[in-house]
């Protein structure tokens, strides 16, 4: 069960007008409960729970898959911007080198820009996500080749 | 640039003239030279000073000095005094011209500036909103404000800072002018259907949380529509046409920072669904029809049909499925 997932069984209660919905799977316990205004009220400690062990699995991933150059991951769960404006060209290119303060693209979410920084000195080698897109914590943006 | 270092040899004068103004009456030279240690000539010189600046302070034989107004300018000894925040709003710097009131903050937040500061300018050579847009103000007329926070919680939940500023501006235009702001989703803040207020919120995050979020305040005050740069004509308004008259800047950005500093307060005591609950009260998105440009550029109509828990707005789409919408802009259609 992952926060996608969760959020189609939210999306389906709100399509057939749920109130509740329980569920129990190895050991896995989640119930979801409809307020007044049809908006899902509980924010159950469950549901953050698994919030938290999708962004270790993402972490975890990332350890075992031991990529060719270093990655740039996103911070938090929102949109990803290549360019400053739709209309300028991208911050970085693949091929171009960063340094550790320049600015590599904008993760947005409810209207919170967030500048993310290369944070290595490095070779772009690679642009993971297309403008636009959402992605998720932890999610590698850019592959770096780190140079001294 | 700094205003302040010119307002300090005079501080103490204003602090008594603005003590008597508030009882309605002069205070002598000679009261004030006595109060504070120094010569009559000394205290002609700074109220000549003070006249520089353009305080109005008459002046009657046998009365004394009266303080009959304030300058109109973003000054921070008004600004600041007796203010009685808490957080935001304890370090006021005040600037006639800078690139952006955002790029100042975040160069004293990088050099470590706690939060609650807030810096206001009287012109921004580079005003920004999202995604490159500019946001452009007359010299003299606008709010123009960044503050600094640094909320202790996780990047995802950084949109309720969002929300936050929005409910605090729409609170303080209503408490100033009494004119019936509402919030479009997530912090625009209209007037009827124009938009008065806009806030840009930018994050500075690690991996593991939030370093500081900077809130950049754009809001028209005493601007005239005839003003505004032809995009943008015919949705924006200010206060000044909204309500027919101007309205004190000073008095204005002071309720601002008593309200965010309020809700602030709120959002970390009472936690955000206290803020959404005053958020939903003055929503001009709820129950609406609206279209929606997602980040892909694609568009959509649907209706605006309740607000997440955690501030997205959910989406009844034209197929009765439903969407959350946490990016993209929206346009309101009507009822």
């Amino acid at each position: 069960m992952n926060l996608k997932e969760i959020r189609e069984i939210i999306n389906l209660m709100n399509d057939y007008d749920l109130t509740e919905f329980s569920m129990e799977r190895d050991g896995f316990k989640m119930a979801l409960k409809r307020g007044p205004e049809g908006a899902i009220m509980s924010q159950s400690p469950i549901i953050e729970r698994v919030a938290e062990l999708v962004e270790k699995a993402a972490v975890e991933k990332k350890e075992e898959e031991q990529p060719r150059g270093a990655e740039i991951v996103s911070p938090m769960v929102g949109t990803f911007y290549a360019s400053p404006s739709p209309d300028s060209s991208p911050y970085v290119e693949v091929g171009q080198i960063v340094d550790t303060e320049d600015v590599v693209c904008i993760i947005e979410a409810m209207k919170v820009m967030n500048e993310i920084k290369a944070d290595i000195k490095g070779k772009i080698i690679d642009v993971l996500v297309e403008g636009g897109e959402p992605v998720e914590f932890g999610q590698p943006l850019f592959l770096i080749e780190p140079v001294e | 640039m700094d205003r302040e270092r010119h307002i300090k040899p005079t501080t103490l004068i204003l602090d008594s003239l603005h003590k008597e103004r508030e009882r309605g009456g002069f205070v002598s030279g000679e009261e004030l030279a006595d109060r504070l240690g120094m010569s009559r000539a000394a205290v002609w010189q700074r109220i000549s000073e003070l006249r520089g600046m353009g305080y109005v302070i008459e002046a009657q034989p046998h009365h004394g000095y009266r303080l009959a107004n304030v300058p109109d300018r973003m000054l921070g000894y008004e600004i600041e005094r007796s203010l009685g925040t808490g957080i935001i709003g304890r370090n006021v710097i005040c600037y006639d011209a800078v690139s952006s009131t955002n790029d100042i903050a975040a160069e004293m937040a990088e050099k470590g500036e706690p939060e609650g500061c807030a810096v206001f300018a009287e012109c921004q050579r580079k005003g920004r909103g999202r995604m490159g847009r500019s946001w452009i103000a007359p010299t003299g007329k606008n709010i123009l404000m960044t503050f600094i926070l640094r909320p202790r919680m996780r990047a995802v939940n950084a949109p309720q800072v969002t929300l936050m500023s929005a409910v605090a501006c729409a609170e303080a235009i209503r408490v100033v002018t009494g004119l019936p702001a509402l919030i479009k989703w997530p912090n625009d803040i209209l007037i009827g259907d124009r938009k008065v207020c806009g806030i840009l919120v930018e994050l500075f995050s690690e991996l593991d949380g939030i370093r500081y979020i900077l809130v950049g305040v754009g809001l028209n005050v005493n601007v005239r529509r005839e003003e505004f740069p032809g995009e943008i004509v015919e949705t924006a308004t200010s206060l000044l046409d909204e309500l027919g008259q101007k309205v004190s800047r000073i008095a204005l950005a002071r309720e601002l920072l008593q309200k965010l500093d309020e809700n602030y307060s709120i959002l970390r005591e009472s936690g955000f669904s206290s803020i959404m609950d005053k958020w939903k009260e003055m929503s001009a998105t709820l129950g609406r029809s609206i279209r929606v440009t997602w980040p892909d550029g694609k568009k959509e109509i649907g209706s605006a049909y309740a607000l997440d828990a955690d501030g997205a707005l959910l989406l009844r789409r034209e197929t009765g499925f439903t969407a959350r919408i946490t990016s993209g802009d929206i346009q309101i259609l009507g009822t």
